[in-house]
């Protein structure tokens, strides 16, 4: 087990620059979450630190080694594939003995036929089938041991793929997207495995994900990229409800966050549509910024209350939870506003609504998208504005 | 969607099924209908001779006789008790022996190093095609000037490095292996481009797998994905080499003529002589019979045995 340590990697395609300076320190048993769109880097970084692929500059080091040119097979990684890359002529056994077999064996020992004459290939082979059977155990797969790849569900590949990876004791585990490929049932099962199989070996997990939900709920921190760089690293509250960048917090977060445009007064208020907001901009922030609010901090309020009005166009009802969409002046898009089961129960389509929220809920974006510090104004400034 | 229908207008649906074993007939007809160009194609050309020529290898039918007479298995007596068979059949199994290993490894060596490589890809491919390509009659006339003992390219080389120079189609010892090399030149082209589609299907990932689970070599990598995974083409290339190595005929009418002393006799060559030059179609026809018998024991072997072991 060991840490991992990212300094400055830079990688290009052709004039193409894919990272651009990435640098990142995983600590030692940390479950982290690589999590972008697709096209930011993320699966480039993971094979860069599997060394699958080289960085164009830049350093990894993996435990307190530099591996820098040094072969996959040296780095002492286990990874799981997206498309599990199971060998199909091979059995289940067979398929999670490789890594055993290359390490422990030598070449003339894996020959077939010829290696039962090679001194010491029987004992070896009796450790390889016990360390197999406790994987599967683990894994509850010892039903399937005899199957080969092509005779098993989605599913079982993808837990003989992390079987294959669990079964030697390497410094870190990559996982490349291993849920893809699944069912969304399937697919939330798996994530809290995975998660119990982190907990159990207390391994260093590096996982890349473009499901902002599988990141949210495994990892330990979470490394959003955009770009081709770490935009932000967290943990998943510190992502979701401290978002630094607008980008960030319309990746992070189901369904997605609410952003409107709003005017910046020469005081530092904030207006939304004409209407001031109890809300202040720090000096220095120039116009215009866009005010973030996630579904939940929202809430229904009486017309004279509301410093959002607008109409309801649509109305999603999950079972637990209802969505609520809002058509809004300040926005394109609708405002998404999430009631508990049962709320917003007879509100017909073209109701007119007015919307309220917490001050400190707020979330503010400058020009650029950088998050913009923000004050509450007390209720003697705003009644004197 | 017939299914569809009935279930759309449930009215109809009594109207319709008495029907339906007339329709089902009525299916059958235009399936049979349709295979009929097929069978009739397939009876004419194919299995009507075979057939014809079953029947033949058990009379004394002559090439242009007026009389024949049954003379059931004559000829194949004839045929095991003549010592140029046996040399011919065993001359046979050797160059096969011979030339199927031979051009399956080197189709393959030559595959996955134009596939390591980076450039003149398409140029190494064209080249080493090029032998499929060329008529082999034309390409055997090369090689006689070639293997020609006095001035001939090969001899003159060995010379020129001092080495002593061989009477190569004339050597009893050296005919058949000569020959064999020409097969496999005109072989190995056509298995590297099978083995080249073949390399191009492996999924990159299962050699990105092999490195993580420690495949250090190249070696290690080639057994544990790159053979295995090649397991169908290496199947049916070596059984193509084995069917086409067996029909081995123009190299050996052209160069040899069987000699010397039958040394480079083989299966085909023999059936040749004997049915037109000394025009014995029945023993001909025998000799048909049994080179029948072995491309259908390698297609059986096919079948059988190894489609099960290399099928996943």
């Amino acid at each position: 087990m060991a840490h991992v340590r990212l300094r400055d990697i830079r990688k290009s395609f052709d004039r193409v620059d894919v990272l651009k300076g990435v640098d990142l320190d995983i600590a030692d048993g940390e479950f982290i979450s690589l999590v972008g769109p697709s096209g930011c880097g993320k699966s480039t970084l993971l094979r860069i630190i599997a060394g699958l692929e080289a960085q164009t500059s830049g350093h990894v080091e993996i435990g307190n080694d530099a591996v820098d040119g040094v072969a996959p097979a040296e780095r002492n990684l286990a990874m799981v594939f997206q498309s599990y890359a199971l060998y199909p002529h091979l059995s289940v056994f067979d398929n999670i003995a490789v890594p055993l077999r290359m390490r422990r064996l030598s070449t003339l020992q894996r020959l077939p036929g010829l290696r039962w004459l090679v001194p010491g290939t029987r004992s070896i082979e009796r450790g390889i089938r016990e360390k197999v059977a406790d994987v599967a155990e683990l894994l509850g797969m010892k039903d399937l041991l005899a199957r080969k790849p092509g005779q098993l569900s989605g599913g079982q590949r993808q837990r003989v793929a992390v079987g294959r990876a669990i079964v030697r004791e390497p410094r870190a585990f990559l996982l490349d997207e291993p849920l893809s490929n699944l069912d969304a049932k399937l697919r939330v099962h798996m994530r809290t495995e995975i998660a119990q199989l982190h907990r159990r070996l207390a391994a260093t997990f590096i996982y890349v994900t473009h499901d902002q939900a599988e990141a949210m709920t495994m990892s330990d921190r979470i490394a959003v990229m955009m770009d081709g760089n770490i935009v932000q690293i967290g943990t998943p509250d510190q992502v979701y409800d401290d978002p630094q960048d607008l980008r960030v917090a319309e990746f992070i977060g189901s369904p997605k966050i609410n952003v409107l445009d709003a005017a910046l007064g020469s005081d530092g208020q904030l207006a939304i549509a004409g209407k001031p907001l109890p809300l202040r901009c720090a000096p220095g922030v120039t116009g215009p910024v866009r005010l973030g609010l996630r579904p939940e901090v929202l809430r229904l309020a009486e017309e004279s209350a509301a410093l959002i009005t607008g109409v309801l166009s649509h109305r999603e009802n999950l079972g637990g939870e209802v969505l609520l969409h809002i058509t809004v002046p300040a926005s394109k898009e609708p405002v998404i506003l999430r009631l508990d089961h049962g709320g917003a129960r007879g509100l017909a389509l073209g109701t007119p609504l007015g919307l309220t929220f917490a001050p400190a809920d707020a979330l503010c974006f400058d020009a650029v998208g950088k998050r913009a510090p923000m004050t509450a104004v007390t209720a003697r400034e705003a009644v004197h504005a | 969607m017939p299914d569809g229908t009935g279930q759309d207008f449930p009215a109809t649906v009594q109207g319709v099924a008495p029907a339906m074993p007339q329709r089902r007939r009525s299916q059958q007809a235009v399936a049979l209908g349709l295979l009929t160009p097929a069978l009739v194609l397939m009876t004419l050309l194919l299995i009507g001779p075979v057939v014809v020529v079953m029947f033949m290898s058990l009379t004394d039918y002559q090439l242009g006789a007026s009389a024949w007479s049954i003379i059931g298995f004559g000829n194949y007596q004839e045929l095991f008790a003549d010592r140029v068979f046996w040399k011919s059949l065993t001359n046979t199994l050797l160059y096969v022996g011979i030339v199927v290993p031979a051009s399956v490894a080197l189709g393959l060596g030559i595959a996955l190093l134009i596939e390591s490589g980076r450039s003149l890809r398409a140029f190494y491919r064209s080249v080493f095609f090029v032998p499929v390509m060329a008529t082999l009659i034309a390409m055997a006339i090369s090689w006689e000037y070639m293997l020609h003992p006095q001035f001939g390219l090969i001899n003159l080389m060995l010379k020129a490095v001092g080495l002593p120079a061989r009477a190569w189609l004339s050597d009893p010892a050296l005919v058949l292996p000569t020959l064999a090399v020409i097969g496999v030149w005109q072989l190995f082209g056509f298995n590297m481009v099978l083995f080249l589609a073949g390399l191009v299907s492996i999924p990159r990932a299962l050699y990105e797998a092999a490195e993580m689970d420690g495949a250090r070599s190249a070696w290690a990598r080639f057994r544990l994905v790159t053979w295995p995974m090649l397991g169908p083409v290496t199947m049916f290339v070596v059984l193509i080499s084995a069917i086409r190595s067996f029909q081995v005929f123009d190299t050996v009418h052209v160069l040899t003529k069987g000699g010397p002393s039958k040394a480079s006799e083989v299966l085909l060559y023999t059936m040749y002589s004997e049915g037109f030059e000394f025009f014995r179609s029945g023993i001909a026809a025998a000799i048909a019979v049994v080179f029948l018998g072995f491309v259908l024991l390698l297609t059986l072997v096919k079948a059988r045995v190894l489609d099960r072991q290399v099928h996943y």
